[in-house]
């Protein structure tokens, strides 16, 4: 069911457009991610009602909302610089949206003390806003924004102004938050961990326009643009000097020719190989010839430049033979020794590999 | 807060649609366009105008628009609407313009039989001058022993700093003063003023406030009325401010009042300017306006103290009706410089 | 959708009284004809440009002056504790009420050739003359502009200043930054967006003062636009000049106006999240002693002497010319068997008129203006501002004309009440802004998002957080609608006498101590009203 749908969103700007069509389904946890100045906030506040889209209409539950006001449209919006009402306590704050939409006072009580059991703050409802905490303002914006019962909730990079450790938690509460109540959430984050970690789908924007939404998993290792590829965590791109049939030569190797093929919608005229850092298996010292023997297909023969130990895995980098360095994560390293030489030899899987082009 | 604020915002609205609705008659009383110092608690209009509603029976409305300057402009501006039945307090300085601009009607009263003629200064029958009065430096006795008795005395070393003026383009008496000295001097008035320049203390824009310094002591001469030291003998028994008559004359200044034209009262109108004429009203204006009445009656006994000059100096009220913006100009440059 | 509706009739009235109250009565009058003729003559005059000039030298430094002790003022009100503060706030004001004449009166026997501090002089040292010649200069001018405005910078300044967060302070404290590193990177950067507005406002009254100018300068080599528009109306009788010349005066004063508020919007997009009121400090450092030491020397002699000057003045009364005075209630007694207590009550009706019309006019405005864009923004707030520039007689003979000529029958107590509130609207609509200014629009659009309307938004959420700039902008409307005295005299029912035309009138029949004693009632009036006003908007809405 489509529970959110916009459809054919256009909206101009002196320097960019947004094109945007997408639907989220119900109960879904919905991020936009992307570089900064990618249009995402635009499009949230489009959602919420702030910005009028030039053309397009957008549809709650099969509903045009497209000209309704905000208040109207029972979409909440969590900022990231809280926006608490200065002038109003904690209880005053969560109670707001309940009473603006003239609940009666049992419900509203019952509303408030449940919401602020729920974000551990109960101590703190008289207390005035400014007295609290980063992470505190924040939960109780949160509260805030649920407390009215929306069918959206709308979250604009809610973390960023956060330490990492408190990011870590809230980052765990909203998504327990989440679970609990089965809300509807569109999520606005550059942080791509954020997002992978959190989302039910993600949907990268580039420009004003979706490079791809998928699950995280899919966006990872299944990119389906270039833009993808590279905004999503960590990446190889081996530029690709020639081609045939079913081998590309590459500065640091041959290789045999990826299945899965996706554009570059890049400027420049060059085509790469692409994989993670982790779909490289070491295979053992080599100081000098061809990597692996006979069948020499994927192997790249290696100067190790940088090695970081950080328990779980090894992170290294490392110079081929040409080109430019790549970025190699080890969690298997113990049966060799090898990597306290100073050359080693890696074998990338064919079938994990894609060719950009 | 909230109630408070929407009660209010109904009330002034309420307010303002009663208020506010089309006229539907001209009024039923006399209007009359007084300046503010003539309807003052402590100017002749409460004595006056009540007065003349017992004698007559008719009813008047007094609108006080401003100073003298004030009342014009809003006559010139209503021109075509007229509101007002009389005008009271246009002077010789500003009859011309009256005049000119067409805002009133001819009326000769019976009355004007008695005033002296040389005190009808407008000619063309449109204006009864009911007081007059005569601009003079007046001086602190106790610190001036030897009073200026003419223009060109005002230019001795020894009052360095001494006279308290007032500017021409904000008060009445400033432009007196103004007209005085063009006169007197004809073309080279401006000569004059460079020459007074070193003398002047300050040139107020008002005659209040240039008035309160002068009894304040900050300077032992200031431009005024003859008769303010009246005042100061009826009110405060002094006599040390005294009013410095001239050889050659003071400065004329006499106030008139006329029908307003397109007044639907004529005959109630004829029936005031005939009263402003009558001794109940000439008799109130020595203590409350300040000024000599035009008729010939007894003066309270302060206003011995209230020189008559012998002779006096008055401009051609066309002439001066025609020169003042230039004259202004000149003397401007002249006392900038 | 009804209340989509109200919403829209709400947001129209301030525009409505604008447009019904300030622009269609000059239009009015000017469409009756601009004479241009009489206008080019005016610029033609060789003197017009160092008229012009002078009049923007000395507003420049007027407001410059007033800026020094207006900021030591904000930073110790805001910054320390001293007993009667309120009322100290509230005497500050004092001098922006009284009429001009006052004022005049009160410098002259404080610091006049035979005032206070001369004849003391003399008296000590055997001079034979004043030993201090203050009046009649330049810098009297400046003394008195600063007597008049510096309280209105510190108002200003000070209520914005309050609202800091500690935070940031703090914050910049605990990185080891100096005081002054503090002041010039903390603070600073927060109250320009005020400090701006104050000067502008000060910059533009005394670019339209004329008597003191005149009085306290010594004559016409003093001389700004304002006395060549009070020529044309009175003298040459060219009203259409002298209203095309104020208009282009206010032109000039708005191009000031406008330059001031983009920089000022610009500014003022510093966000302060974290608003909480700093710790006031009790212990203090010698420097900041000597400041406060300087600051209530300031005080005592610049402001409170000439008005205490004034109530001196009108307890005193000699039976005879030479005889010596005595304490005597004299002049209140008469003033008040003449008068009972009806200028104080029709001062007072007058004032909170004014004070609640400007005051919802400004807040409605506001309140649709802070969803508009910068530019959109500035336009109107000129808009709204428009009338700050055009002189009050002009405005009260567009009105006369209008009522003359469209024969509209309005009470005359209700055409004065909106003539002083659209004389003075610009000043509330200015201290107001410099608070709205400061809402962040997230959250507005957070209360927004939770279903808030948005009558709900402005009086749960806007009012609270510009109280503030309401109390300093009503009490600025308060006191300028009891001194007013030119638009009053005009517009004014019959015998509705207000305390400044009874000191207007007293003082033209001569009574000078009983103006003393009127004034004296003006002030301690407006000192209690301040109070009250203060009291009363700090109540929690």
């Amino acid at each position: 069911m489509k529970y959110l749908e916009l459809r054919g969103i256009y909206k101009h700007y002196d320097d960019f457009d947004i094109v945007v069509d997408f639907h989220i389904e119900n109960g879904e946890l919905f991020t936009l991610s992307g570089p900064s100045g990618c249009g995402k906030t635009t499009l949230l506040r489009i959602i919420a009602g702030f910005i009028k889209p030039d053309k397009g209409k957008i549809f709650l539950s099969g509903k045009d909302i497209t000209d309704l006001p905000p208040r109207e449209r029972n979409i909440s919006i969590v900022f990231q610089n809280y926006a608490l009402f200065p002038n109003r306590n904690v209880y005053k704050n969560i109670t707001y949206g309940p009473e603006s939409k003239r609940w009666d006072k049992m419900r509203i009580a019952d509303k408030a003390e449940s919401l602020l059991s729920s974000i551990r703050m109960e101590k703190y409802a008289a207390r005035n806003t400014d007295m609290l905490s980063g992470g505190e303002k924040q939960r109780v914006a949160l509260a805030r924004a649920i407390a009215a019962e929306p069918e959206i909730l709308l979250l604009d990079e809610p973390l960023s102004a956060l330490d990492v450790t408190l990011r870590n938690t809230l980052r765990n509460e909203i998504r327990e938050i989440h679970e609990k109540t089965g809300l509807t959430t569109i999520y606005v984050t550059h942080d791509q961990e954020e997002a992978l970690s959190l989302s039910d789908r993600i949907c990268v924007m580039n420009n004003g326009r979706i490079e791809q939404t998928d699950s995280p998993l899919n966006l990872y290792h299944n990119p389906k643009s270039s833009f993808t590829a590279r905004f999503i965590g960590e990446s190889n791109w081996l530029k690709i000097t020639g081609i045939s049939d079913d081998k590309v030569m590459t500065e640091a190797g041959l290789f045999k020719k990826p299945e899965r093929t996706i554009p570059l919608n890049e400027e420049e005229k060059l085509s790469y190989i692409f994989f993670r850092p982790e779909y490289c298996e070491i295979t053992g010292p080599q100081e000098s010839g061809p990597a692996g023997g006979n069948n020499n297909l994927n192997y790249i023969r290696v100067k190790i430049t940088k090695k970081t130990f950080l328990g779980s895995y090894y992170r290294v980098e490392a110079q081929p033979e040409a080109g430019e360095n790549i970025k190699i994560i080890l969690y298997d390293y113990f049966p060799y020794k090898t990597l306290d030489k100073d050359y080693a030899a890696f074998r990338i899987d064919p079938e994990k590999t894609i060719c950009i082009t | 807060m909230k109630n408070f604020i929407i009660a209010f915002l109904i009330v002034f609205l309420l307010m303002f649609s009663v208020s506010c609705s089309k006229k539907s008659s001209v009024s039923e009383n006399l209007v009359i366009y007084a300046y503010d110092s003539f309807i003052s608690e402590w100017g002749p209009g409460p004595i006056v105008f009540p007065l003349f509603e017992e004698k007559t029976g008719i009813k008047t409305e007094i609108v006080s628009p401003g100073d003298s300057g004030q009342v014009l402009s809003r006559l010139i501006l209503e021109a075509e609407k007229p509101e007002a039945d009389i005008v009271i307090g246009i002077d010789n300085n500003m009859a011309q313009k009256a005049i000119s601009a067409g805002i009133l009607e001819k009326y000769t009263s019976d009355a004007l039989s008695n005033i002296d003629d040389n005190l009808i200064f407008d000619k063309s029958g449109h204006i009864t001058p009911y007081d007059y009065g005569f601009f003079a430096i007046i001086y602190d006795s106790e610190k001036i022993s030897v009073p200026p008795s003419s223009l060109d005395d005002l230019l001795d070393r020894s009052y360095s700093k001494s006279i308290i003026l007032m500017d021409p383009r904000t008060s009445g008496p400033g432009l007196g003063f103004l007209l005085w000295t063009v006169k007197a001097y004809g073309d080279d008035f401006t000569e004059y003023w460079k020459k007074l320049s070193p003398n002047i203390l300050t040139i107020s824009e008002g005659w209040d406030s240039g008035y309160g310094l002068f009894v304040n002591g900050e300077a032992p001469m200031v431009l005024s009325y003859t008769t303010s030291p009246a005042y100061h003998l009826e009110y405060e028994n002094s006599e040390i401010y005294k009013a410095a008559v001239f050889e050659n004359g003071n400065y004329m200044h006499i106030e008139g009042a006329a029908i307003v034209k397109g007044s639907k009262k004529r005959e109630e109108a004829e029936k005031f300017i005939d009263f402003i004429l009558s001794e109940d009203f000439q008799k109130e204006l020595p203590l409350t306006n300040w000024m000599f009445p035009v008729r010939d009656i007894p003066l309270p006994d302060s206003y011995r103290a209230a020189l008559k000059p012998e002779k006096y100096l008055l401009l051609d009220s066309r002439t001066a009706a025609e020169n003042i913006d230039s004259w202004i100009k000149e003397w401007l440059t002249a006392v900038r410089d | 959708m009804t209340v989509k509706k109200s919403a829209a009739v709400f947001y129209s009235l301030p525009f409505l009284f604008i447009l019904f109250a300030f622009y269609f009565p000059l239009a009015n009058l000017l469409i009756s004809g601009v004479s241009p003729s009489s206008l080019i003559n005016i610029f033609s005059e060789s003197y017009f440009k160092s008229v012009f000039i002078f009049t923007l030298k000395q507003a420049f430094f007027s407001a410059f002056f007033s800026m020094i002790p207006g900021l030591t003022g904000a930073y110790i009100l805001v910054n320390f504790n001293f007993p009667f503060k309120n009322i100290i706030k509230s005497i500050t004001l004092v001098p922006f009420v009284l009429p001009s004449i006052i004022v005049v009166l009160g410098f002259v026997l404080l610091f006049g050739n035979n005032g206070l501090i001369n004849s003391a002089a003399m008296k000590l040292f055997d001079l034979e003359k004043p030993p201090f010649l203050i009046l009649y200069s330049f810098k009297a001018i400046i003394l008195a502009h600063v007597f008049y405005n510096s309280p209105l910078f510190i108002r200003i300044v000070s209520s914005a200043w309050e609202r800091i967060s500690g935070d940031i302070i703090e914050a910049a404290e605990s990185l080891g930054a100096t005081k002054l590193r503090v002041f010039i990177t903390a603070v600073l950067p927060q109250i320009l967006p005020p400090v701006i507005a104050a000067f502008s406002l000060i910059f533009i009254l005394c670019f339209m003062s004329f008597s003191i100018i005149l009085v306290l300068g010594g004559g016409p080599k003093f001389t700004t636009l304002e006395v060549e528009i009070y020529r044309l109306v009175r003298i040459s009788m060219d009203i259409r000049a002298a209203c095309s010349l104020s208009v282009l005066q206010s032109f000039v004063t708005l191009s000031f106006l406008f330059i001031y508020s983009f920089y000022q919007k610009k500014t003022s997009m510093i966000y302060s999240d974290n608003f909480r009121i700093p710790e006031k400090k009790s212990s203090s450092s010698l420097l900041q002693i000597i400041l406060i030491v300087l600051f209530f020397l300031f005080l005592f002699i610049i402001i409170i002497m000439p008005l205490a000057m004034i109530i001196f003045e009108s307890f005193r009364f000699k039976s005879s010319h030479a005889g010596n005075a005595v304490f005597s209630l004299r002049w209140y007694i008469k003033s008040f068997s003449e008068l009972g207590f009806r200028p104080v009550k029709n001062s007072l009706i007058l004032a909170s008129v004014n004070t609640l019309l400007t005051c919802a006019v400004s807040v409605a405005a506001l309140s649709f203006l802070q969803r508009k864009k910068t530019v959109m923004k500035v336009l109107i707030e000129t808009f709204f501002a428009m009338s700050l520039g055009v002189s009050s007689i002009i405005l009260s003979l567009s009105y006369m004309k209008a009522v003359s000529d469209f024969q509209i029958e309005i009470q005359p107590l209700v055409l004065l009440s909106m003539l002083h509130s659209v004389i003075f609207l610009p000043l509330v609509f200015k201290s107001i802004s410099v608070f709205y200014d400061k809402i962040d629009r997230s959250i507005i659009e957070s209360a927004e998002s939770i279903g808030a309307d948005r009558r709900r938004i402005l009086f749960t959420i806007e009012l609270p957080l510009v109280r503030g700039g309401i109390i300093t902008g009503g009490v600025l409307a308060f006191a300028l609608s009891m001194g007013e005295i030119n638009s009053t005299l005009m517009i004014a029912p019959d015998r509705f006498t207000t305390i400044p035309v009874a000191i207007y009138r007293l003082i033209g029949s001569y009574n000078f101590s009983q103006a003393c004693a009127m004034g004296s009632i003006l002030i301690v009036t407006c000192v209690i009203s301040f109070f009250l006003i203060d009291k009363s908007g700090r109540i929690e809405l």
